[in-house]
């Protein structure tokens, strides 16, 4: 089913805030993050007439048109000499921060950095599938069309980045004795 | 298949992560910006600039893909004799034809690269990048006799780009100037070449990419302008230096 020009700008813009989330957790950088919703956006209005609302929505629609985007952008970039960004050498230089002991609500937060880094950390076929499924609700058949791979593909990625994760937070936690070996 | 695939779908896992990382949205400017190129969108039916309406809703997509690589094709060809010319007849231009540049619009390849150069200047130092600029109102009032009484359309903020100052620019003996601007810490360059020899009001010359920066020009009357964007990942789309092109080309009102 084809929309009118209308409807198709009210489902891009009510889509913006899950575009720029996906876009935050696969760049790292909210700078990256704007200009890759703002070319997925350019793109889509340039492609609205291959765009049909039977075929699954346009919310993986607009993903696929994301992802492909900052595939490019990053195949692009590794054809160039580039210089490492500042957060870049920051990050690098920045060991994570010790433990906090005996404060509860200080250790559980400092597990969910510990988590966000373990996320972050994951490949990016494995990163996207997760985002997709825990932080935006995507149905295995959405990550499926955003992602341009079958549905038992979604299901085996999906276990292997809860495993891959699971495993981070154990050694993180043998690590910092709050389990043993 | 592993027996653990039926875990999958662990709603602890879930749950932690979205304690883990705040729901944030869009950036209001990102979400003008997206709301404006809709705008823009509206004024003009999706498909490739210049085909008849009547005829875009006939193309597939398929079609149009295959149109327009035909066109980068023929155009990639035109521009390599171009480029083949410019190496055996231009006096400089010989470093930038073997550097896989064509002309771009009435701006030589050699003058690209030069405001390419200008720009990295203030892209590679953030540090002195004010030490290298001027306000904007005293390089203008001392410039602007060269633009013959036009004013081109140099707020971006609509665009999410804020001013940060401007120098005088001067190679291939033109004086031009150069218009600095920021994003998220990124520079893009706005430069305002004067052209006597111009003989159309206005014109769109494209973009083309000199290394590694998105380069746009377009024509205002007697004004060359070009607008050169970052190199990075962070640096504006092709398409949003396009636009800003065009918004400047437009003459204030």
């Amino acid at each position: 089913m084809k929309v009118s020009e209308n409807e198709f700008e009210r489902l891009v813009l009510e889509q913006l805030d899950v575009l720029y989330r996906v876009a935050l957790r696969l760049s790292h950088r909210p700078d990256q993050a704007d200009d890759l919703v703002q070319e997925t956006c350019y793109r889509a209005i340039r492609s609205r007439d291959s765009f049909d609302l039977q075929t699954g929505g346009i919310r993986p629609w607009l993903v696929r048109i994301l992802r492909n985007t900052f595939l490019t952008r990053i195949e692009r970039e590794r054809h160039q000499p580039a210089l490492a960004s500042d957060e870049t050498l920051e990050g690098a230089s920045i060991a994570p921060p010790p433990m906090p002991r005996g404060n509860l609500a200080a250790l559980s937060e400092h597990m969910d950095q510990e988590l966000v880094r373990a996320l972050d950390a994951l490949p990016e076929e494995y990163r996207s599938v997760m985002v997709l499924w825990a932080l935006e609700d995507f149905s295995y058949q959405e990550i499926a069309e955003a992602l341009e791979i079958p549905i038992g593909t979604v299901m085996s990625r999906l276990h292997r980045a809860r495993a891959k994760l699971t495993h981070q937070l154990e050694e993180y936690a043998k690590r910092e004795g709050i389990r043993r070996e | 298949m592993s027996a653990n695939l039926d875990n999958f779908d662990d709603e602890g896992l879930k749950q932690a992560l979205r304690r883990a990382i705040p729901r944030v949205g869009a950036p209001e400017g990102l979400r003008l910006r997206v709301q404006a190129a809709f705008q823009e969108a509206g004024a003009a039916p999706a498909g490739p600039v210049g085909m008849k309406p009547e005829r875009r809703g006939a193309w597939g997509w398929m079609n149009r893909q295959r149109m327009f690589a035909m066109a980068a094709s023929f155009i990639g060809l035109v521009m390599g004799v171009g480029m083949f010319f410019a190496l055996n007849h231009a006096e400089d231009g010989a470093t930038v034809a073997a550097n896989g540049q064509a002309q771009l619009g009435a701006l030589t390849p050699n003058y690209l690269f030069d405001a390419v150069g200008w720009h990295e200047q203030v892209q590679d130092t953030p540090s002195q990048r004010d030490s290298m600029l001027a306000p904007y109102d005293q390089v203008w009032r001392n410039w602007q006799k060269q633009a013959d009484g036009l004013q081109p359309k140099l707020d971006l903020t609509s665009f999410g780009w804020q001013l940060v100052g401007a120098r005088k620019y001067g190679p291939a003996a033109q004086s031009a100037i150069q218009m600095v601007y920021q994003r998220n810490g990124m520079p893009l360059s706005v430069f305002l070449v004067p052209d006597q020899k111009a003989t159309t009001e206005q014109s769109n010359s494209g973009s083309t990419v000199v290394r590694g920066h998105i380069v746009a020009t377009r024509q205002l009357g007697n004004l060359k302008i070009c607008v050169v964007g970052g190199s990075s990942t962070a640096a504006p789309a092709a398409a949003e230096v396009s636009r800003i092109a065009d918004f400047v080309s437009v003459p204030a009102k």
